[in-house]
């Protein structure tokens, strides 16, 4: 029986006027690849951040790296590497201050792995982060999260901000850690193609339910079929979708 | 993780914070305003109302900008918002205490440098032959209340970061109780700022007695500024979310022992720390016969 990295079941998320998520199901598994797409406010944000342990849930059973995602303990932090939609990055230290603290935090840290990312991405490392483009921003935290050489990727639209040419180089790396290391990763997006690219398996959310759980090779048809049935596109907009 | 590696990460959060915003004259300008400060004492040669009144201001902008470490200060065109840098150090390996341990010691460490400085550029200059007017300094030297509400409006916005929460409620940072814990914080620094102030004051107000400043005798207005502080909390509790009044309330109430048994024992241990310290300046100085 393969380990679960990630475990949810009967999740219900409510606030105070919505519902972001209602019974929602779903078991990554160790090195399994899983991309979650959605259209805006669909839930994909709500969910990584209850795996995170950043909000509470009404209902159900989350567990991330078999720890419930409310408890997780420092060590278990230590094997997850998160990226959120929004740029979080201290704004006042570079990326060099940063790395020096993260050297003590995270026992896997790898600093070559850094200077390769700083180098190949050609990020500025010593300017601080309030001073940097968005684009900048997102590839350093990139940088800096692959480098801790997480268990588990948590990644909350990871290219927002990033140029074609970046997107196709961090797909790159994710896919390669997925494929070298048996990294799980777990990232939401809304191009069907960057998902694509890496994913083995893909998940649509859609007004906080999945409604559809599928393995890449057999997406293409599913996909063209859950944009016809549930958003009500002609079958040439699905496939455009699709594409 | 190893109880090394885990007060190594304590200390080296600590070093963070020092080196990267705390002693880094880029982020926190008062290293600027002090350095002018030193230089303006120099060329003046004298101590007068409104070198107090600076320092006051000084005090003040310091414990602002340290205040607004968390501040997400990023581009003129992105929404500021708090949350991301909160996020930010809740994915760190590290519990949300010792981060909050660690904030508490980098600014401790800053803070006590930012007085000696201060100290040591008063007790400098008021040995100068020049200076005169130290009855007048004594008696434009603000009292407890005026420094409460300088100190109130200095920390008002925003004063004290959210994450602070984090250890008091599981880092579940959008309940209101945990917004609330992090206001409970807030007023104990708050006062122990506002505590700090007083004392370093009144300790130079006793200089020309050539006496040892009697600290515990300021607490006779220890009622006064515990109910300023909690009022003030309070106030601006109730400017920034007015759905979570009454939780507020109930939190004060509830909490009101433990909170004032908390700020005595810390405020007795800053009294003493800083009377030593006063001292042993003087000592030096040769302030004191």
């Amino acid at each position: 029986m393969p380990i679960m990295h990630i475990e949810v079941h009967g999740l219900t998320k409510k606030y105070i006027t919505l519902t972001a998520l209602r019974d929602v199901n779903l078991k990554v598994a160790r090195g399994e690849s899983v991309g979650l797409i959605g259209s805006n406010g669909a839930g994909k944000t709500t969910l990584l951040h209850i795996l995170m342990g950043f909000i509470p849930f009404g209902q159900g059973v989350v567990k991330i790296l078999g720890k419930p995602s409310t408890h997780l303990d420092a060590i278990t932090k230590g094997r997850i590497g998160f990226v959120a939609e929004q740029p979080s990055l201290l704004p006042w230290a570079t990326l060099l201050d940063i790395a020096d603290l993260y050297k003590h935090l995270y026992s896997q840290w790898n600093r070559d792995a850094l200077s390769r990312f700083i180098e190949e991405w050609e990020i500025i490392p010593d300017k601080r982060m309030r001073s940097v483009s968005k684009g900048q921003r997102r590839l350093a935290e990139l940088a800096l999260c692959f480098s801790c050489q997480p268990t588990i990727l948590l990644l909350d639209e990871p290219f927002i901000g990033l140029d074609v040419v970046m997107r196709l180089k961090v797909l790159r790396v994710m896919k390669e850690m997925n494929a070298q290391y048996g990294t799980t990763i777990f990232y939401s997006s809304h191009i069907l193609s960057d998902i694509e690219k890496v994913a083995d398996r893909v998940i649509i959310i859609r007004e906080g339910q999945i409604c559809l759980d599928e393995q890449i090779g057999k997406l293409k048809h599913s996909v063209e079929k859950t944009f016809i049935d549930y958003y009500g596109l002609s079958r040439e907009e699905a496939l455009l979708s699709g594409e | 993780m190893q109880r090394s590696e885990r007060k190594n990460a304590l200390s080296s959060l600590v070093w963070f914070f020092l080196k990267t915003f705390l002693f880094n004259p880029q982020n926190n300008p008062t290293f600027l305003v002090i350095f002018i400060l030193i230089i303006f004492f120099y060329l003046e040669r004298s101590l007068n109302r409104y070198h107090i009144a600076l320092m006051l201001y000084l005090a003040v902008l310091a414990h602002y900008f340290v205040g607004n470490i968390f501040k997400d200060s990023g581009n003129a065109e992105e929404e500021t918002s708090r949350v991301p840098i909160i996020r930010y150090f809740q994915v760190l390996p590290i519990s949300g205490r010792k981060i909050y341990l660690s904030y508490l010691l980098a600014t401790g460490i800053y803070g006590l440098f930012t007085w000696a400085v201060l100290g040591f550029l008063l007790a400098t200059f008021m040995k100068l032959p020049d200076l005169k007017n130290i009855e007048f300094i004594k008696s434009v030297a603000p009292d407890g209340d005026t420094i409460t509400i300088l100190t109130g409006f200095g920390l008002n916005e925003r004063g004290i970061p959210g994450f602070v929460s984090i250890p008091l409620k599981k880092s579940l940072i959008f309940d209101p109780i945990s917004k609330i814990s992090g206001n409970y914080i807030w007023l104990s620094l708050l006062y122990i700022l506002v505590f700090i102030y007083i004392c370093t004051f009144q300790v130079f107000n006793q200089f020309n007695q050539r006496s040892y400043p009697y600290l515990l005798k300021l607490f006779h207005k220890l009622p006064l500024w515990i109910y300023l502080c909690i009022g003030f909390g309070f106030l601006t509790e109730l400017m920034f979310s007015q759905k979570q009044i009454g939780i507020c309330t109930r939190f004060i109430i509830q909490h009101l022992g433990l909170l004032t048994s908390l700020l005595l024992v810390t405020i007795i241990a800053t009294s003493i720390s800083i009377g030593l310290m006063s001292r042993f300046i003087l000592d030096r100085l040769k302030l004191i016969s």
